[in-house]
């Protein structure tokens, strides 16, 4: 509580991973080694080229996939599996198209051994929060890409997990509702104030969110960088401050990239 | 405005029967005409007006034979649908399941699937006699094999991301079961129950023929051909096609429409 940022939410210790490729039949690293502390209340970012691992990590916390070395503790205690103290947003949404806007909000809920009307009485509030009132009784499939990622973060946000986890949840869609979406979750994030993980390869949409940005290397990853962000939001793009840090990113991040672009080019010689 | 556009889908559903009747109907129009015109052998080929009339005769009082016939058949068609639903329901879930479980029921069922569920009907009839059960038997081996394979197929294909989302969601294994991997599954579960229902309609027919001792229409076909009641034989054929028909067609357009055509699951025909 001393340095005013309140408790540590999500710790990584050591994490590191190793997956057997079936195709090269070598084991490839995807990530060197990740410490990193998420407080609470915080919107932090990972950010780094693509193919980075960060994903990975994001699963790894999410507890679909387990770390070869490490450990992640969320409130001090060790991540076993997923469970509902973890939200996750995906980006291809991932909604149950058998269930109804309403239906894919309470479910959640529901597992938990809700009474119907007590559980859509809350959805109905996270419906509200996303702006998706009117559109309860529809299907997913009847819904824009933007409406339907309203739809998963309203669902990951009802049944009140501890952290939020999102996976590049904007990368499938247009430029302008992507723009829009980030404009609401900033909206969203200094309403609820929750304890967030998203993982991106945009610096912009990194730069709009985040309290702070860890910057990942190329593969095997670890964090080159972290970066603290104080602006309030909604953040003006033109802050000197901002386009400071996006240069630095900038900078930071073509390297990688040129660095995992040569590291590609070498193992199809070598091969 | 709104009455315009209801009298618009009217006209379009009028429209769609007409389309699907009028090819029908110049067939029987065709037989007719030959069956008159003595080109055929009419004691064959009855002429479809007279085939009808005798169809229409068959349900009435006081014997209801037609009405009888159907109910009986019907009665043994669900009896060993739903063996085969039940089954094939849950040995397809386990085998979607488990890869170990599909790797032993794979080879055993690639060897019985070949054969056709009518050769058995011999054997079974010695291990269960003539009448309602052997027909029964004879209904669940024609169905189980397309809702296993149907319903394992079914449960790989949904993806892993819905499982992850609901754990993520505080799911257990058994809520995962049957709160995502039915209804994900639920577009191969489906065609799994039409084919096993379409597969066992044809094999009650034969069954009835060597094994029903009283009533259905595949005993009423097989016994007019004893009294040469050519037009009795037609009659059942209408019967065993209108049935079939709306067992496939009606019943399960209705379920499909209902759910994976509203779910976006499917593309709406």
């Amino acid at each position: 509580m001393g340095n005013g940022k309140g408790n540590i939410k999500l710790k990584a210790i050591g994490v590191k991973k190793v997956f057997y490729d079936k195709f090269s039949r070598h084991n490839i690293v995807a990530i060197e080694n990740i410490d990193l502390e998420v407080y609470e209340n915080e919107f932090a970012v990972l950010i780094g080229p693509s193919g980075c691992g960060k994903s990975t990590f994001l699963y790894i916390v999410a507890g679909f996939e387990k770390p070869t070395e490490g450990q992640i503790l969320l409130d001090g205690v060790p991540i076993k599996g997923p469970s509902a103290d973890r939200g996750i947003v995906f980006q291809e949404y991932v909604l149950f198209p058998w269930r109804t806007v309403l239906g894919n909000i309470t479910f959640g809920l529901e597992l938990k051994g809700m009474d119907k009307k007590e559980a859509e009485k809350i959805a109905k509030k996270y419906i509200d929060l996303v702006g998706l009132r009117g559109f309860e009784n529809h299907y997913p499939h009847m819904l824009s890409g933007g409406m339907k990622q309203r739809v998963a973060i309203a669902r990951a946000f009802a049944y009140e997990p501890k952290l939020l986890l999102m996976d590049e949840p904007f990368g499938s869609l247009d430029a302008q509702t992507r723009r829009i979406m980030i404009d609401e979750l900033a909206r969203i994030h200094e309403e609820m104030k929750k304890t967030t993980l998203f993982v991106t390869h945009s610096i912009d949409e990194a730069l709009k969110l985040a309290d702070k940005i860890f910057v990942l290397s190329a593969r095997p990853s670890k964090v080159i960088k972290t970066i603290e962000i104080k602006a309030k939001r909604p953040r003006e793009p033109d802050d000197p401050d901002l386009v400071k840090k996006k240069q630095e990113i900038i900078s930071i991040l073509e390297k990688e990239v040129k660095k995992s672009m040569s590291m590609e080019m070498k193992a199809k010689y070598s091969a | 405005m709104v009455t315009n556009k209801s009298v618009d889908i009217i006209h379009l559903k009028v429209k769609s029967i007409i389309n699907f009747l009028f090819p029908i109907f110049c067939l029987i129009v065709l037989w007719e005409l030959l069956s008159r015109s003595n080109l055929v052998v009419t004691f064959l080929f009855p002429p479809p007006s007279k085939v009808f009339k005798r169809w229409i005769t068959l349900f009435l009082p006081p014997y209801f034979i037609m009405a009888k016939d159907i109910l009986h058949s019907l009665y043994r068609l669900m009896y060993g649908f739903l063996l085969s639903v039940g089954i094939g329901i849950v040995l397809g879930i386990a085998m979607g399941l488990s890869g170990k479980v599909y790797k032993f029921f794979t080879p055993i069922l690639s060897l019985l699937l070949p054969i056709p569920s009518i050769a058995w009907i011999p054997i079974v009839i010695l291990w269960l006699g003539l009448g309602d059960l052997t027909c029964t038997v004879i209904v669940f081996l024609a169905g189980i094999f397309s809702v296993v394979y149907n319903v394992s197929t079914g449960v790989r294909s949904v993806s892993k991301y819905y499982v992850w989302a609901a754990q993520s969601m505080g799911a257990t294994r058994l809520q995962i079961f049957y709160k995502v991997m039915l209804p994900g599954a639920l577009p191969y579960i489906v065609t799994g129950l039409k084919l096993a229902m379409g597969g066992g309609w044809r094999a009650l027919v034969a069954a009835e023929m060597l094994s029903a001792t009283m009533w259905g229409l595949g005993y009423r076909i097989y016994q007019a051909k004893q009294f040469l009641a050519v037009d009795v034989m037609y009659a059942g054929i209408i019967s065993l096609a209108l049935m079939g028909f709306a067992l496939e067609r009606i019943i399960f357009t209705y379920i499909e429409r209902r759910t994976i055509e509203k779910w976006g699951m499917v593309r709406e025909i």
